[in-house]
């Protein structure tokens, strides 16, 4: 590394770049604390609403992810072509390269990429969806009891976390895939979401134990609030923020290992429609006809980044540290 | 100190025994007979299948063959493969190369991330900032395979036929020697060299906001220095933790990177292992890469009380 | 430093050890009698924000001498401490930016240095003591380290050396078992011994003027008195200027020579420190006073300045302090007051005595 900074100004500015909040010591900050969890959280989202109406990270990111949906719910609106028709796929016509009338051009087979990559949209969206969805149920569920309760119950699944998060994703992905062996959407998510759901618990349950013992929930259960209204008013609101930005993100990195399982071949099954599987089966001829595998890759690559940049917004308009 | 290093191993002690029994669960309820996917298309001999199931103990009830196996694993016994093979001769070949790749990998990773990440966090906001945040949103976005085909067309093929430039092996070629490693080590750390990135530089931003860097400055430090010594070095500490963390990413990712370069190491074999239901080589493979993992958690550790002193007297 | 000879011109109001009067003397030589050390003069600094541009110092200006102690008095928010960083180099830009003024120190204007020339001046010229001891000293290095830190930069000193200097320097600060404890983390000393840390830190260079942000804030009463206590000893053994910023009067009244009051990023009334106590020429400062727990009036309901200090964003027309004065006028909403000499009830001058209010003879006499 060079010199890195050159400047005085610079070396200055380091130090506090405070961002665009109110300055340091400067203008008296408009106070946003209520006493009440609620009022809190409700004004984290305002504020963060307001952010990232003007943040192009979350309009580009939202446009793609709002576009990826509608391809995977219907995709018959975007392509004429129907994978599953006899007939689709014409020999002749292998490996021939992109046209005005087939963007795209067409595999091995003779099968249209465009079509196949639109349509192959509705796996990874479901894959993306259902795994989050699991995860977070599971993962935040159990999160919640073990930072509530506390205790055995706590310390027991926070060991088998530990066990958990010492196999790596794709390592696990292997060993289960191959084992159940009937690759589908439902299976690879579930199998993802078993290896998956330590995380959201890690998430939910510091912001519980955080959220605890903070003088408006002792205030509250000193004023005779029982538990579920103590956890849904006051510790759930105060959790949804992180487990929200988490799991955007992961829904982008769940479709990409969906994809790399599905690459490996221990994924979706063909005749299903996934990008991993349309860019494992183009590899072997990816040095003579390079368009097969980068098209689905590119399709594959802008959703993934679409749920980050989304995470990523979010992320940044919640964190008041970064502001 | 040294109790510390003591609770900390005492504590790795049941994660490991955990995830090993997992991994052997796992394996065990493999579909399909590894003795007839052994003999493959043709009709194995009953009695030949019978002398197999008793001699690899396959008929002992699950607990016991765990036990055998956790037994002999303590013992550095992995146990044989189908073919009478020993696990951990499959092992020892296979390992130098993953070994050699993931080593490079990393090396990779901490350098360019964490210079990267340092000159986006100290321009903040300028270009360089901007161009590190938006090429590593790229990269962690693109699937590692994806970038593995691209730099292997445009690195190992493109620049040899289009430029003369013959510098990067298209697939793994020992006799290339280190060269060889380069590619495929870039490609197997792109997603984590792009999150350290990241994180050097939110991590770093938000040190060099601490009230020790304005003292460091007000010292009279030198720009290099109150970065160097007081930003860092602060800023570190999750990265490194990370780094301990993505040893098992990187582990996994050379199940991938070692398939599209044709590298002779674990993640290869233990990919075909999988194919070929070669039970005690996949077990004994993600047992060794986990307990890799673990020990590097552990090292992790250590370092993270050697870099904080706060966690040291704790 | 060898070459002492030429005793200064400067008038010296402490009388330090015969040692430290000749060292301070030497180093001190070519100040022009008369020339203060440092001299703030009609600084203005924004903040570029979100939400606007706060302006959060208006036009400040004030001088110390050697020797010389000045309190900056004011709440959080009234620029003290932001003119403060200022005259250290070390203000957030951006967002902050300084828009006008000059910082002179022996009469060279900080803000036009060189960037190297600034920083040979930081730390070894002018020192800085913060608030919050444990936030402001770095976790994870010895605070031997960072006491040495200052001689090996700034001197080339060795690690053994900067060592010993760092005892020395803790020794000097009475932290007990020095030697001991020169290798600890800041984590391991309680709060009373890492400001002393932080005040060694400060010393170690022998600057001509310590910049102290309230420097006992964060302290138990017992352990500020005596944090006090040493600062002001050091401060007359080297016969250094001291920029005091505090927002609590006790702290002020035992330490310092004059005390500037700040609101709003404005300075609103100057005066020697028994006199501003005695007799305040401006509403601000009386209220202040005024809320300050006595003993003697036991029971009495304790003064409050009624509201809250302006925002910066929208400073009020007038006199910042017009919505909160019991006595504004008509005059205080339209009318900027400028800070003007004060005098005495027979119209004879009162010595470093300014207010910035309309009605100051009022307050002052009435």
């Amino acid at each position: 590394m060079s010199e890195p900074t050159k400047s005085e100004n610079t070396t200055v500015a380091i130090p506090g770049q405070a961002g665009s909040g109110p300055a340091a010591g400067g203008a008296a900050a408009p106070a946003a604390g209520g006493a009440k969890g609620g009022e809190r959280v409700a004004s984290l989202w305002t504020d963060a609403w307001y952010d990232l109406r003007r943040n192009p990270l979350f309009l580009i990111g939202g446009f793609l992810v709002v576009f990826m949906v509608a391809l995977a719910i219907a995709p018959q609106l975007f392509t004429d072509g129907d994978p599953s028709s006899a007939g689709f796929c014409n020999l002749n016509d292998s490996l021939k390269r992109p046209s005005a009338e087939h963007w795209f051009g067409f595999d091995v087979q003779g099968c249209d990429v465009y079509t196949r990559a639109v349509w192959g949209a509705r796996n990874s969206i479901i894959v993306g969806i259902l795994t989050t969805s699991l995860v977070v149920a599971v993962g935040g569920a159990f999160g919640l009891w073990a930072g509530w309760t506390g205790g055995l119950w706590d310390s027991t699944l926070s060991r088998v976390t530990e066990i958990f998060f010492a196999i790596p994703l794709l390592l696990g992905g292997m060993l289960i895939m191959s084992t159940w062996g009937k690759g589908n959407a439902w299976t690879v998510s579930a199998v993802m979401a078993v290896l998956g759901w330590p995380q959201i618990y890690r998430l939910m349950r510091s912001a519980v134990l955080s959220n605890k013992h903070n003088d408006y929930v002792v205030a509250a259960r000193a004023l005779g609030a029982g538990t579920g209204r103590i956890v849904s008013r006051h510790i759930l609101p105060n959790a949804v923020a992180p487990v929200i930005v988490v799991s955007t993100i992961n829904l982008g990195v769940y479709i990409g290992a969906e994809a790399a399982l599905s690459y490996l071949g221990i994924g979706i099954q063909s005749p299903a429609i996934s990008w991993g599987l349309m860019i494992s089966d183009a590899q072997a001829r990816f040095l003579t006809a390079p368009h097969v595998l980068l098209f689905p890759a590119a399709v594959l690559s802008v959703t993934v980044l679409a749920f980050i940049m989304l995470g990523d917004a979010v992320r940044d308009a919640l964190d008041p540290k970064l502001r | 100190m040294g109790r510390y290093v003591v609770r900390r191993i005492i504590q790795a002690i049941p994660v490991i025994l955990g995830a090993t029994f997992l991994i052997y669960a796992l394996v065990f309820l493999l579909p399909g007979d590894p003795i007839t996917a052994l003999a493959g298309e043709k009709r194995a001999d009953p009695t030949v299948v019978a002398v197999l199931r008793d001699r690899y103990h396959l008929d002992d009830p699950f607990f016991v063959q765990y036990w055998d196996y956790l037994v002999g694993l303590f013992k550095g016994d992995f146990g044989e493969d189908y073919r009478g093979n020993e696990v951990v001769d499959v092992m020892t070949n296979a390992f130098p190369y993953t070994i050699n790749l993931a080593v490079t990998a990393l090396v990779i990773e901490m350098v360019v991330a964490i210079t990267a990440g340092v000159v986006a966090a100290l321009r903040r906001g300028r270009f360089i900032d901007n161009l590190v945040l938006i090429s590593t949103l790229m990269v962690i976005s693109i699937p590692t395979f994806v970038i593995g085909f691209v730099l292997q067309l445009v690195l190992g093929v493109k620049l040899n036929t289009d430029y003369g430039f013959d510098f990067f092996p298209v697939s793994f070629n020992e006799e290339a020697g280190f060269r060889s490693y380069l590619m495929p080590a870039f490609v197997l750390a792109s997603t984590s060299l792009a999150y350290v990135a990241r994180l050097t530089r939110t991590s770093l931003i938000e040190v060099m906001r601490a009230d020790y860097v304005r003292t460091a400055v007000a010292k009279g430090l030198s720009p290099f220095r109150v970065v160097v010594r007081h930003g860092l070095r602060n800023a570190l500490i999750p990265i490194v933790t990370f780094l301990g963390m993505d040893l098992g990413g990187l582990m996994g990712g050379a199940v991938i990177t070692e398939g599209i370069f044709n590298i002779p190491g674990v993640g290869h074999q233990l990919f075909q292992s999988v194919y070929l239901r070669e039970r005690t080589i996949v077990v004994g493979i993600v047992s060794a890469l986990v307990l890799v993992y673990l020990f590097a958690n552990l090292v992790v550790d250590l370092l993270y009380a050697v870099l904080d002193p706060r966690i040291r007297y704790e | 430093m060898s070459d002492v000879t030429k005793p200064s011109g400067l008038s010296k109001d402490a009388v330090p050890r015969q040692g430290a009067v000749e060292v301070a003397a030497g180093r001190r030589e070519n100040l022009a009698p008369g020339t203060p050390l440092l001299e703030v003069d009609d600084l203005h600094i924004e903040f570029h924000t979100r939400d606007g541009v706060a302006k959060a110092v208006n036009g400040v200006s004030y001088a110390v001498s050697a020797g010389e102690t000045l309190a900056v008095l004011g709440e959080s928010g009234s620029g003290k401490s932001v003119t403060a960083q200022a005259i250290m180099g070390i203000l957030d830009m951006p967002p902050g930016k300084i828009t006008a003024g000059a910082i002179r120190f022996r009469g060279q204007d900080l803000l036009t240095m060189s960037p190297k020339a600034r920083r040979a001046v930081r730390g070894r010229k002018i020192a800085m003591i913060f608030q919050d001891a444990l936030s402001s000293l770095n976790p994870v290095l010895s605070v031997g380290f960072q006491l040495g830190e200052m001689f090996r930069v700034h001197q080339g000193a060795s690690r053994k050396e900067a060592k010993e200097k760092a005892v020395e320097l803790m020794e000097r600060v009475r932290i007990p078992a020095a030697r001991q404890r020169v290798g600890d983390y800041p984590h391991q000393f309680s709060g009373g011994m890492r400001q002393r840390i932080m005040i060694a830190m400060a010393l170690a260079l022998e600057p001509d003027l310590i910049i102290a942000d309230e420097p006992t804030t964060a302290l138990d009463v017992t352990v500020q008195a005596q944090v006090m206590d040493l600062l002001a000893e050091l401060q007359a053994e080297f016969n250094m200027g001291l920029i005091l910023i505090t927002h609590d009067l006790g702290v002020v009244a035992d330490v310092a020579d004059k005390i500037a009051v700040m609101y709003a990023g404005r300075i609103v009334e100057t005066a020697p420190v028994h006199d501003l106590y005695a007799r305040p020429a401006h509403p601000y400062t009386r209220g202040l006073l005024n809320s300050i727990p006595r003993l003697d009036q036991k029971g009495q309901n304790l003064y409050a300045i009624q509201g809250l200090p302006p925002s910066l964003l929208r400073i009020p027309q007038g006199c910042a302090f017009n919505p909160r004065c019991d006595r504004a006028e008509d005059r205080c909403r339209a009318e900027l007051p400028r800070l003007v000499p004060v005098l005495g009830a027979d119209g004879e001058d009162l010595p470093g005595r300014r207010s910035a209010c309309h009605f100051w003879k009022e307050t002052l006499h009435g």
